[in-house]
């Protein structure tokens, strides 16, 4: 199987996900179709698994060294990992929000075939790449919620009352969100072996990831020691998501990244 | 273990369990937040005023086994303490999360200067060089906040140990995980060695240079048989050749140099007529060939859209013995090649052993080699002669501590799937869900004067 078929397999997975969703919202007021979710769901994995495995195949080498091909794999764990979050947390969103982060990666390879053999730089040629961003895509999605959920608390507890279900939608946005950091975290070390020679170099992207991950530490311990501590702990939350945007976007800009090792800039 | 600590936790300053808020004066038992954040500044204070004290230390982990008396001790002492005196308040503290806190905060507070100032070379400024802001890690602040952390961590991780309890093995993966990564992190960077070997064609190498310029003798030796490099296509784009620089920066305005290819660039109109992935100039055009210094070229028509006008040559973004040449088509418009960008690159290498080993490796970016102890890596090359580099560098890496570190990495990540799987259940009884109901709750200023919140 070559990438001539993708589109095909692009719109069948796609198609099936995207009812696979309307169904999961409409078990809501029809508790039956939650049962079609899981067909719609699997279906679509179905088709994506086989692609992968044709192309896997046909390329006579595990297909991990291109653009195109390390965004199969996003398209293909990323649903996985919301659909498992969705069959323990009952987070619909999760399910949703994946599937279309899914869509979105695997729509890129359709437009713009270009990027189908697009080899990556050496240093991101490794089994490691296709988890560690993952796993770091998911979490920041989740705690980025979180902090959404946080400013929310803060805002009704300003008008004099809050909903406790909404503080324990933070703890569980946060349980989640943090196991996968530290996920990222060790799976970024372990590449890093691989690849520099060392599991961790204090280079700044990876200063700031420890960083970003600390404050979140600090919230479960607040939480889990103080649970009367409401309001720090939001705070703490809704901060550790501006620490988590500056390890993100702003690394590149402060001073002690001049000489990273983590900036992939062509030149 | 019912956690009887925690619900003693007492009066402390940033809030109190009882509906009267009361506020216990500093420093008496049972310490809280307020004690946690004083110890953590005064350990930094102290740190700050060794560093500034002793100018030009450095300060880094022993190697063994003195390393390794230090782990016995970092070990010893918590599990001394909660055997011996579990129940006095200031071991019970020190297993708190408070204390926890201020532990962290100070470790944090170094690790967030070390995001702040560039590491590794002197900033030529008086102060931040004194304070040790540009080698934190090396550093009396870090060093003590570092330990005290390490140490609350055993206090805490060991007094849910001790009886152990199945459904605390979350709560232990998590947390003697994390101690055993930093400590075997920090005190294993005693025993790590890395060490370049330049390797050239036909040379046998035993030997390698570590960061200080030291010759560290290897217990193996490399014979460089070739390096290998393959790389992209080349990419084309418009320069406005006055400037020096693209008329469109970027990604965009290239396009990658294929034969037969057709398109349209900034007001012309051009087809690649021939492309050679090696190549050499001879008088005035170009033949491949497979020599040093061979570069790509390609022989490009371009013909201004408006006008007509037609221009054809070759152009060729050159190598290290050859002249790039660009392809002018009006005073500020001229057609030219970017060096290819690398794909991959490696060593093939002819590898002896002390133990009288001898076979043939390949040594690549993200796949080293590991022979007696040493892993081999793939680590650079003449940059300046780019594919034809003459040399190539090679890291050995030799760390000891390794397999410890990563028993604590596979901890950390059963931990967190704990973590993920359990939420809020995971090794407690004390935070059980809370009941799923709607509730008015002041968040006000004061949110300690809401006890009822975990229904206390
Ligand atoms: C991988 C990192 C960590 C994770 C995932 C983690 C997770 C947790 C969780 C979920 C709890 C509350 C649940 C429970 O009581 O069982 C907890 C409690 C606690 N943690 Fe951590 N923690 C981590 C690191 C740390 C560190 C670095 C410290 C201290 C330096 C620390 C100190 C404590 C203390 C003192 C408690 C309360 C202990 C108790 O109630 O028995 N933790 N931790």
């Amino acid at each position: 199987m070559t990438w001539s078929v993708f589109p095909t397999v692009f719109a069948i997975s796609s198609g099936f996900w995207g009812v696979a969703v309307a169904s999961v919202y409409l078990s809501r007021f029809r508790p039956r179709t939650e049962a079609l979710a899981h067909l719609f769901f699997w279906t679509g994995m179905v088709a994506l698994t086989l692609f992968i495995l044709g192309l896997w195949g046909s390329l006579d080498r595990p297909p991990m060294r291109t653009l195109g091909e390390t965004r199969l794999w996003y398209g293909f764990f990323l649903p996985l990992i919301g659909y498992l979050t969705w069959q323990r947390w009952q987070l619909r969103w999760v399910l949703a929000f994946s599937l279309l982060m899914a869509v979105v990666f695997l729509g890129v390879n359709v437009l713009n075939p270009d990027v189908h053999d697009r080899a990556l730089v050496p240093a991101l040629q490794s089994v490691w790449f296709v988890p560690h961003v993952i796993v770091y895509i998911f979490a920041y999605a989740l705690l980025a919620v979180s902090a959404i959920v946080a400013v929310k608390v803060l805002y009704e507890g300003r008008k004099g009352r809050f909903r406790q279900k909404t503080l324990i939608l933070a703890d569980n946005m946060v349980y989640i969100g943090f196991s996968f950091l530290t996920l990222g975290l060790v799976f970024g070390a372990m590449w890093g072996k691989e690849a520099w020679g060392h599991y961790w170099n204090w280079d700044p992207k990876e200063v700031w990831a420890l960083l970003t991950w600390i404050v979140y530490l600090a919230y479960i311990h607040i939480r889990a020691h103080r649970p009367d501590l409401v309001r720090p702990a939001m705070w703490t939350l809704a901060f550790a998501f501006v620490v988590l945007l500056i390890c993100w976007f702003g690394v590149n800009y402060l001073p002690s990244a001049q000489d990273s090792i983590h900036t992939y800039s062509t030149s | 273990m019912s956690l009887p600590f925690l619900q003693m936790e007492p009066v402390s300053t940033s809030g109190s369990r009882s509906r009267h808020n009361v506020t216990k004066p500093i420093w008496i038992f049972p310490w809280g937040y307020r004690e946690a954040f004083l110890v953590a500044a005064a350990l930094l204070l102290v740190g700050f005023a060794l560093e500034w004290a002793t100018p030009g230390n450095d300060l880094s982990s022993p190697s063994w086994p003195w390393n390794g008396v230090v782990g016995a001790v970092l070990i010893l002492v918590p599990l001394t303490l909660q055997l011996s005196i579990p129940k006095k308040p200031i071991v019970r503290w020190m297993s708190q999360v408070p204390a926890s806190m201020g532990a962290i905060a100070a470790v944090t507070f170094t690790v967030l200067l070390m995001g702040l100032f560039l590491q590794g070379q002197t900033s030529g400024i008086g102060w931040v060089d004194r304070l040790g802001l540009s080698r934190m890690i090396s550093s009396w602040p870090f060093l003590i906040s570092i330990c005290w952390f390490l140490f609350v961590l055993a206090m805490t991780a060991f007094r849910r140990s001790i009886p152990f309890r199945g459904r605390n093995i979350g709560f232990l993966l998590n947390h003697l995980g994390l101690w055993i990564v930093i400590a075997g992190g920090i005190l294993g960077s005693g025993d790590l060695q890395r060490v370049t070997m330049t390797l050239s064609d036909g040379q046998t190498v035993w030997y390698g240079t570590d960061r200080e310029g030291r010759t560290v003798e290897l217990p193996l030796a490399l014979e460089l048989q070739r390096f290998h490099m393959e790389e992209y296509p080349p990419k084309m784009g418009m320069l406005d050749p006055g400037q020096g620089r693209l008329i469109i920066r970027g990604e965009e305005g290239l396009v990658e140099v294929e034969q037969g290819r057709t398109g349209h660039m900034s007001g012309w109109d051009y087809e690649i007529l021939q492309y050679y992935v090696e190549s050499a100039r001879i008088s005035d055009r170009f033949e491949p060939v497979r020599t040093i210094g061979a570069a790509p070229s390609a022989r490009v028509r371009a013909v201004h859209t408006a006008r007509g006008d037609t221009v054809t040559g070759w152009i060729t973004c050159g190598s290290f013995n050859m002249e790039h040449q660009f392809l002018e088509l009006e005073e500020d418009r001229a057609l030219a090649m970017t060096v290819p960008q690398s794909k991959r690159y490696m060593s093939l290498a002819r590898l002896y052993t002390r133990s009288g080993d001898k076979r043939m490796i390949d040594i690549e970016v993200n796949e080293p080699y590991s022979a007696e102890g040493w892993n081999l890596y793939q680590f650079s090359y003449d940059e300046r002669f780019g594919k034809w580099s003459p040399v190539s560098i090679i890291e050995a890496v030799r760390d000891p501590w390794l397999p410890l570190v990563y028993t604590g990495f596979i901890m950390l990540l059963i931990g967190a799937l704990y973590l993920f799987w359990l939420g809020k259940d995971i090794g407690t009884e004390l935070n059980r869900e809370p009941e799923d109901v709607e509730r008015q709750n002041a968040v006000g200023k004061d949110a300690a004067k809401e006890p009822e919140l975990e229904g206390a």
